[in-house]
């Protein structure tokens, strides 16, 4: 990284891949941008869904980093916006495909497809993604440290690993933290990250504020009946931020636990995770999964059982 | 060597040329006295050098005067300065620590039989100002680290200061002690009570004179107000209210009362998806006290007027310079966070620090600054792997000199920044313990941006980007600076000649 003291090789490169934005028509300039937009893009997940600190995150610099993700989204779907955007509150974002043209000039570049980290608590972004880069190349993750980028060598892009390892279709979600700190804490960015009208602590959350303390965090809802509701209006926005309000309490509460998730491999567990996303209506999961996912659909019976059995469960908490 | 009568002496200019040792110059200052070298040692060689050549541009020559703090080896995270901050008069600093101490040094009196050395700072109290706290609600522990400490004016004999970690502000008194009373009736010379039976004579108690003692109590803890983190907190002119702001709430608070606020500035959207854009800094006008600013996180600056309504969340005067789109990058957003915003001493102007640049505006222009200073351009370049490793969030303050002509920020590699708004002339100085000899010149420090790299000058790769200078402060009417390096506190002072 910073501080190697090895030579720059390519100035112009550099500023290709650091810097500006390169208008879409420019051939190769275009690959390094792409490159350099999905590099961020994993960085930016890996910051939002790693840290796991004792005290809470820093607000200004989650709010920064999504800022950053969201953007990256809005440019991904304008990019393949030739295609209609499906119920996509369940796929998020960007979730058209790209056009066969440019689909070639991304297979040259290894992407580092976007099925990003699984993180303990919070659930990964929809596949929808993957599907966007290349639907042709298989979900993977290529984690192209920025130090190559600035060093850069264009030999180094292309031959960086592309097979991913077996995605074992987990139809879970990745395991909730043992600890119940660790989950009181995803709780509680849970209710930072979704709508808390309901809640009760944060529902007197405007008289409250001048006395606000941290406030009980409540149990939030399911985010399903909102985001359909407001899909036709708020497109762009649930749209966008589709992948933080994946985040629904099914996943943290009910998910299996599994401790292999804990072997945190950028290139092999992320591939495992992606294909399930348990958004908050299963049948629009389907749905969207099957045309975007490289992977086979084929978990999708005990898959779909699962979520209904979810939904069931979520309906009843809700109730109580 | 006489003057004139050698190849490259410009007599006019003063200079003149002997004999070369590492390219150095002798030069003979305009007020006719010769800055002698011969037979002197390399390093007051150097210094001469820079006396003469400061006294011919009149730039500002700083000196190390004292260091405080331990040497690497025995440093703890404990120990890292998070706030530094002189009070009105100067006499005294106040820095504050990761570990939730705050320590105060005071200047010394000048004697006057040393009158070339300004006044040292010493010690004057420690204590701690918070401890660290679980939020049993979140499961997350709440920091002890200091994150501001602003100074009240004084007003009797105690000096008093808020101090204040994530969540907590705490107004300190701090006062010194030097008699005590003596002689009671109920209680013995140890205190303990004395048997009245054993009572015969009635006495009036004397005050003694003792050693000084200084305390520090708090006076009032001012909790509970604040669900995000407080970034920032600023007495009000009226010396009677202060406001405290965090991530998405300014609060405005009666030093009297501790268990009621007023909310003033509220940005928090109905729904947390929709949140984009955070309070960085706020600050008080330091005159008008009906009139602060706050910064945000989108590089955008808000006047606010109390009087125009209970919560401020209309500002007034909107303060945002647009994006130059030559330089638009992925990060653009992020390095136009603003991470410190500071009204001058006049209250005309205010200064305000992004990731890589130091801009003066006037509070009667909006539309863009009247000033704009580039801190380390360099390494904008690096963005991609100073986001990756997270320096790119690093909060850098900035502070203003007494009279509002010279600017101060920090950088890397235990560099600071100074700019000069007149003559528009900057230095990059280093705060080190290399060049820590009691009275040494500061060299002026040069980053070579790539091609050839000179002697002397450090290229951007061999930067050490964990040694970050966040934090400085300077003496509100001397050439005094205060720059915290990581878990040492350097003072530096302008030449005396």
């Amino acid at each position: 990284m910073l501080g190697k003291g090895e030579k720059r090789k390519f100035d112009e490169h550099e500023d290709g891949l650091e810097g500006k934005i390169m208008s879409p028509s420019d051939g190769p300039s275009k690959v390094s941008y792409t490159l350099q937009r999905q590099t961020i893009f994993n960085i930016s997940l890996m910051k939002l869904y790693n840290h796991r600190p004792l005290t809470e995150p820093s607000l200004q610099k989650t709010v920064l980093i999504n800022n950053m993700l969201r953007r990256i989204q809005e440019e991904l779907k304008q990019e393949g916006s030739l295609r209609p955007v499906f119920t996509a509150a369940a796929a998020a974002a960007a979730a058209s495909p790209a056009p066969d043209s440019l689909s070639d000039s991304y297979r040259e570049a290894p992407p580092a497809l976007s099925a990003p980290a699984p993180p303990p608590p919070p659930p990964p972004p929809p596949p929808a993604l993957a599907g966007d880069l290349g639907s042709t190349t298989p979900l993977e993750v290529c984690l192209t440290p920025a130090s190559l980028l600035e060093d850069h060598d264009d030999d180094t892009f292309c031959t960086s690993p592309a097979a991913p390892p077996a995605a074992p279709a987990r139809p879970s979600a990745p395991a909730p933290p043992p600890e119940k700190d660790s989950f009181s804490s995803a709780l509680d960015e849970i209710e930072e990250l979704c709508p808390t009208s309901t809640s009760p602590g944060a529902a007197a959350a405007a008289p409250d504020s001048s006395r606000a303390g941290s406030g009980a965090p409540g149990v939030p809802r399911p985010d399903d009946p909102k985001l359909m509701d407001s899909l036709p209006g708020n497109f762009e926005i649930t749209t966008s931020t589709g992948f933080l309000t994946d985040l629904t309490l099914d996943d943290i509460l009910f998910a299996d636990i599994d401790t292999s998730m804990y072997d945190f491999d950028p290139c092999t567990s992320a591939s495992g995770t992606a294909s399930k996303m348990a958004p908050v209506s299963a049948d629009d999961l389907l749905k969207t999964l099957a045309p975007y996912s490289s992977q086979p659909v084929a978990p999708s019976q005990p898959f779909k059982m699962d979520l209904t059995e979810l939904d069931h469960i979520m309906e009843v908490l809700v109730g109580s | 060597m006489k003057r004139g009568s050698h190849p490259g002496c410009r007599p006019a200019l003063g200079c003149c040329q002997g004999p070369r040792r590492d390219q150095l110059q002798l030069l003979h200052s305009p007020r006719g006295s010769v800055v002698r070298w011969r037979g002197q040692s390399c390093d007051s060689q150097q210094d001469a050098l820079l006396a003469g050549i400061g006294v011919l541009t009149q730039d500002t020559l700083w000196c190390f005067s004292q260091v405080k703090g331990t040497i690497e080896i025995g440093a703890t995270e404990a120990d890292i300065i998070s706030t530094v901050e002189f009070n009105h008069t100067g006499e005294l600093l106040a820095t504050g620590d990761k570990g939730g101490r705050v320590v105060i040094f005071q200047r010394e009196q000048e004697s006057k039989n040393q009158v070339h050395r300004r006044g040292e700072y010493n010690v004057y109290s420690t204590f701690q100002s918070h401890e660290p706290e679980f939020d049993y609600l979140k499961s997350l522990e709440i920091e002890e680290k200091i994150n501001k400490i602003r100074w009240l004016p004084q007003q009797n004999a105690a000096y008093f200061l808020l101090s204040t970690n994530d969540k907590t502000v705490k107004l300190w008194k701090v006062s010194e002690r030097d008699k005590r009373p003596e002689g009671y009736n109920l209680k013995d010379e140890e205190g303990r009570l004395r048997d009245p039976a054993t009572i015969t004579t009635l006495r009036v108690p004397v005050l003694r004179p003792m050693d000084l003692m200084v305390e520090a109590t708090p006076r009032r803890v001012f909790a509970n107000a604040h669900t995000y983190h407080i970034n920032s907190i600023s007495v009000n002119s009226d010396y009677e209210t202060y406001m405290s702001a965090d991530d998405l709430r300014i609060n405005l608070w009666n030093f009297e009362i501790t268990n009621q606020s007023f909310n003033i500035v509220d940005i928090k959207p109905a729904n947390m998806e929709e949140l984009t854009e955070v309070i960085t800094a706020a600050e008080f006008h330091p005159h008008h006290c009906n009139s602060f600013v706050y910064s945000s996180s989108k590089g955008t600056i808000r006047l606010c007027d109390m009087r125009a309504s209970a919560l401020c969340d209309r500002h007034s005067k909107f303060f945002e310079e647009p994006e130059d789109p030559s330089n638009r990058s992925f990060f653009s957003e992020i390095i136009s966070s603003i991470s410190d915003v500071k009204f001058s001493h006049s209250g005309r102007y205010i200064m305000t620090r992004d990731y890589l640049t130091v801009k003066v505006w006037d509070l009667n222009m909006e539309n863009r600054p009247i000033e704009t200073y580039q801190v380390h351009d360099y390494l904008r370049s690096k963005l991609c792997s100073l986001y990756e490793n997270d320096c790119i969030f690093d909060k850098f303050e900035c502070v203003w000199n007494g009279s509002d002509s010279v600017i101060m920020t920090g950088s890397y590699n235990n560099f600071f920044r100074m700019f000069d708004r007149n003559t528009k002339r900057d230095v990059t100085l280093e705060a080190s313990r290399e060049n820590s000899k009691p009275r040494a010149i500061l060299k002026p420090r040069k980053v070579c941006v790539g091609g050839k790299r000179r002697k002397d000058e450090i290229s951007v790769d061999s930067l050490d980007f964990s040694k970050k200078i966040l934090h400085t402060a300077w003496h509100p009417s001397e050439n005094i600076i205060a720059v915290a390096a990581t878990n040492n506190l350097y003072i530096f002072q302008d030449k005396v000649n």
